[in-house]
């Protein structure tokens, strides 16, 4: 084998500065230039055996001036030892002023004249160990002129040759990079740190690496970017171009060129600017790399379940540190597969272990996508830290504002700092990942929350809730919180609003085609023409029913086509609410209505109403409901008697039921007398509950009779829940007997039921097989002991007996 | 078809074919080399776990192939969560190995490219990491606490700002 000047072949030193210490590349100047005599003068010069650098500046000028290497060569031939280093110190010159094209030239020279010399000897050959320098050399020659290819394979015949040669693994990863093959890239890199030099690697290679590995985050991710761009462009049209995939990877194996055969991720630039200073520095990496979109922070995409995780540097800085405990030696995609089946919490508890694990959790935007603040908890110091580590709130998922009060000056800054937030991100107009924003019991003014949520409620956003905010205007609510999200919004809930009193008329003037639940509190006022109590009162039923068949029941289907769970708090049983009840009966999806009071109605307004009820079309109403929720509901029992009759209930909640209509004593009989029982067949699950009101009412107004009960549950065989709490009439041995008659009730709760006796008690224990769990509370006649309980009930997993 | 491994320490392994393919780097290896008796060198794993490598790509052997590229779409946080604990019963009792030893069948994994074994491993560590304080964690996998108290106090309070803490 030739003898090499450059022959040491660990990684990094096969670059040329390496090839001798004391001779510098001054002979590159231009200054040494003037001194080099023409090509035949040197050829003449060559053949008296010159020094060394009279003999670089000779072959430099030969090849600047085309005289052919052979020739020279040829003319020189007692020499090939210097003739080797004169052509190698020439390429580096050439390489180092960037002349990479008769870099590449000299260096193919060199790898034939050390080839041909190693084949004509046996043992160079097997051990292959030839021509290392000039074939990184002549790689990076390749790289510069874009032919990415010819660098791999380069690379891959030194590798072959030297396995642990970084220099190799680099080249190769940046010439993957320009291909826009990164996680390839990524790979290699992470093979190269493990692989290459007496780990650790040398900190100057690992920094490098490092940057490296940065380089190759962001072009992968400004590529999936990209991919995500496109593919939103281009709606799901079947990708096949898709980086990486199975079939391109076929497709670039079998042509063999490497490229791949399918338009790729948009190529970035070539990232490398090797500049010559750069590469002759002792011990410098040989490339300064650089992102050309590293100023590009619009990180629109989360990326901690990704193999290029934004902690990746950090762990390749952790992975090479001698000391390191080997679970700090797992490749960062690897510890960012093991976090993804960790909780949020415990991946918080993760971060108080070292500081490689820290800088890592900072890195993860999801572990900081959820950000609470609570005035009246703490001070926020926070809300800074989590804007700058979810991309200033580009990602925050979840965001939850609550007790912030105008007079508090560190309030008011919070107020500030979430509201610029929100208009930066706003006014970037990059994509946001806020799903969930709530904002509860805040006295700010208008202008606050207006501020506030037109930073912050941006079109995505699937989930509002507006508690206690008494400043806030209908305006504001509507154009500001509702408006931007109408069509992702799927659960909206308001409570504790007044602006939600006028909320109405622009939820029907809008389409919600996602919403699913809403929950509104408030007393919302019905449509026009009913807008004023005036209104109410000279009410006349036949236009309500015109209006309801005419205009509400088209906008109820075309509005809310998805709405399933409705809680509606009702002004008392007055026009207002029964024209919203009957707005529940015409939408489509609903399955799940509660109603909710709100103060009561004298009896001549209720009068009315009852008058009115009956006028409405209701056929066909409420077709899917399956789970009907009345609180304390001071409704007309003709609504109750209309949702019981229209719909195939297989839930009823009546807690404290007061379904009544005003005796002219002003007592009211018992609700049974309103409701008609008879269609409901399908309950699963029963509650009629009257615990507070029952003791404090006499039985005439309140008690719930068992003369209706019986029927209800003998109809309704499959019940298997069942609360009859507070009802102080309910308990006779009969009820009990059709009650352990129930072959699937799982649950029964007939605490409070002050009628309940202990024969009756005896006679459910007979019965109920499938009973699991009893609730006797508050009955102080039953004197049985716990365990007395427990035997005659041996069925029951829970038993509660409290007196 | 037989293929035959060399471990860092020399020792040879010689292993069916379809075997040897569990692992992507070696399948695509043996597609671009073609049929070749020449020993594949892996330089960067150790006997003995190769040894257990290739006892569990010998378990799973029947098993569908892994796609190679999970371009799913990871949004949200809910769906980049996995579940760590649907480890199957043969895989929990291969897992059972000293704490450095799980490290290394990591490592091997990650650098020979056998999807399923990867997760295996994470999912063990995860198990590992899973419900202890952060003192635990330190002390199971010898990790020094390199934090000031300052810093750590720091950690603590944000801890708390959690929303779901």
């Amino acid at each position: 084998m030739i003898h090499r000047p450059s022959p040491s072949l660990s990684p990094m030193s096969t670059t040329p500065s390496a090839a001798s210490p004391t001779e510098t590349m001054t002979d590159a100047d231009g200054a040494a230039d003037a001194r080099v005599p023409p090509a035949a003068a040197a050829l003449a010069a060559a053949s008296a055996l010159p020094p060394p650098e009279d003999a670089a500046r000779v072959v430099r000028h030969a090849t600047d001036t085309l005289v052919p290497l052979d020739q020279l060569a040829a003319s020189w031939p007692a020499a090939p030892a210097f003739m080797d280093r004169a052509l190698w110190r020439t390429a580096c010159a050439h390489y180092t002023a960037g002349a990479w094209l008769p870099a590449r030239r000299i260096a193919s020279q060199l790898i034939q004249r050390d080839d041909a010399a190693a084949s004509a000897d046996a043992a160079a050959s097997a051990s292959l160990k030839t021509a290392l320098a000039p074939r990184l050399l002549r790689a990076r020659c390749s790289l510069h002129l874009g032919e990415a290819d010819d660098a791999m394979r380069d690379a891959a015949d030194v590798v072959k040759r030297q396995p642990a040669a970084l220099e190799a693994y680099t080249l190769s990863a940046i010439a993957l990079y320009t291909q826009g093959e990164y996680k390839r890239a990524f790979k290699l890199l992470h093979v190269a740190q493990h692989t290459c030099g007496p780990p650790p690697l040398p900190p100057a290679h690992a920094t490098y690496v490092a940057q490296l590995i940065d380089v190759v985050q962001n072009g992968f991710r400004s590529a999936q970017r990209q991919r995500k761009l496109a593919k939103r462009a281009a709606g799901h049209a079947p990708d096949g171009s898709r980086q990486g995939s199975p079939s391109a990877k076929r497709l670039r194996r079998a042509d063999g060129t490497g490229i791949p055969p399918l338009a790729p991720a948009p190529r970035a630039p070539v990232p490398l600017v090797g500049p010559p200073s750069d590469l002759m520095a002792d011990g410098a990496p040989p490339f300064r790399a650089h992102a050309s979109d590293a100023g590009d922070s619009d990180h629109s995409m989360a990326s901690s379940g990704d193999e290029l995780d934004d902690g990746a540097a950090a762990s390749a800085a952790r992975a090479n540190s001698p000391s390191a405990a080997p679970i700090l030696r797992l490749p960062a995609e690897t510890w960012a597969q093991v976090q993804t089946y960790l909780s949020p919490a415990a991946r918080r508890t993760v971060q108080l272990v070292c500081r490689a694990w820290r800088a890592c959790a900072v890195a993860t935007p999801q572990l900081w996508s959820q950000l609470v603040v609570d005035g009246a908890q703490h001070g926020g110091e926070h809300v800074p830290v989590y804007l700058e580590r979810t991309h200033g709130g580009a990602l925050l998922t979840d965001l939850a504002l609550a007790g912030l009060q105008p007079r508090v000056r560190r309030h008011a800054a919070l107020v500030h700092a979430l509201q610029h937030a929100g208009e930066q991100l706003a006014a970037s107009g990059g994509p946001r990942q806020l799903r969930r924003l709530a904002v509860a019991r805040c006295g700010l003014p208008d202008g606050a929350l207006r501020s506030l949520l037109a930073a912050w409620a941006a079109p995505g956003c699937e989930e509002i809730a507006l508690v206690a905010l008494p400043a806030l205007l209908p305006e504001t609510l509507a154009a500001t919180a509702l408006a931007p999200c109408q069509t992702t919004l799927t659960r909206l809930h308001l409570e504790g609003c007044p602006a939600a009193h006028g909320l109405l008329p622009h939820l029907l003037a809008h389409s919600w085609p996602r919403l699913t639940e809403l929950r509104l509190d408030g007393a919302a006022l019905p449509p026009e023409p009913l807008t004023t109590v005036a209104d109410a009162v000279a009410w006349d039923a036949g236009a309500l029913a015109h209006r309801v068949e005419t205009a509400w029941a088209p906008a109820a289907a075309a509005r809310f086509p998805v709405l399933a769970t409705l809680a509606w708090t009702l002004a008392p049983a007055d026009a207002y609410s029964l024209a919203l009840v009957a707005f529940t009966g015409l939408l489509p999806a609903l399955t799940a209505l509660t109603l909710a009071p709100r103060g009561r109605l004298d009896g001549a307004r209720r009068r009315r109403c009852a008058l009115a009820w009956p006028a409405l079309p209701c056929r066909g109403w409420w077709p899917q409901l399956r789970r009907l929720t009345l609180t304390q509901p001071d409704l007309h029992p003709q609504v109750l008697r209309q949702i019981l009759a229209a719909s195939p209930l297989d839930a009823l909640l009546l807690w404290s039921p007061v379904i009544r209509e005003p005796t002219a004593a002003g007592r009211a009989p018992s609700p049974v007398a309103w409701a008609d029982w008879s269609p409901v067949t399908q309950l699963t699950r029963l509650a009629i509950t009257a615990w507070e009101v029952a003791d404090a009412v006499d039985d005439a107004g309140m008690r719930l009779g068992e003369a209706w009960l019986l029927p209800l549950l003998r109809q309704n065989p499959q019940l298997v829940s069942l609360v009859l709490e507070g009802n102080a009439a309910v308990g006779s041995p009969a009820l009990c007997e059709t009650i352990a008659a129930l072959p699937c009730l799982r649950d029964l709760n007939l605490s409070r039921c002050a009628a309940l006796s202990p024969h009756a008690v005896a006679v459910l224990a007979r019965g109920c097989p499938a009973l699991r769990f009893l609730w006797l509370e508050g009955l102080p006649h039953l004197r049985w002991s716990l365990d007395e309980f427990r035997a005659m009930f041996p069925q029951c997993t829970s038993l509660s007996v409290r007196v | 078809m037989k293929v035959t491994l060399t471990s860092s320490d020399n020792q040879t392994f010689t292993v069916d074919r379809d075997i040897a393919e569990k692992s992507m780097l070696l399948k695509n290896m043996l597609e671009d080399v073609g049929e070749s008796a020449a020993p594949i060198p892996l330089p960067n794993v150790q006997a003995d776990t190769l040894k257990r490598v290739i006892e569990y790509c010998e378990h799973h052997r029947s098993d569908a192939p892994v796609p190679a590229d999970d371009d799913k779409s990871k949004d949200a946080f809910d769906s980049v969560r996995k579940r760590a604990d649907d480890i199957e019963e043969w895989d929990a009792h291969f897992m059972k190995m000293e704490t450095d030893a799980i490290f290394e069948t990591i490592l091997a994994a990650n650098y020979l490219d056998i999807k399923p074994l990867l997760d295996l491993g994470c999912k063990t560590v995860a198990n590992m990491i899973k419900g202890k304080r952060a003192e635990d964690i330190r002390e199971m996998f010898n990790i020094q606490n390199d934090f000031t108290p300052e810093e750590e106090e720091q950690i603590r309070r944000e801890n708390e700002w959690a929303a779901d803490a």
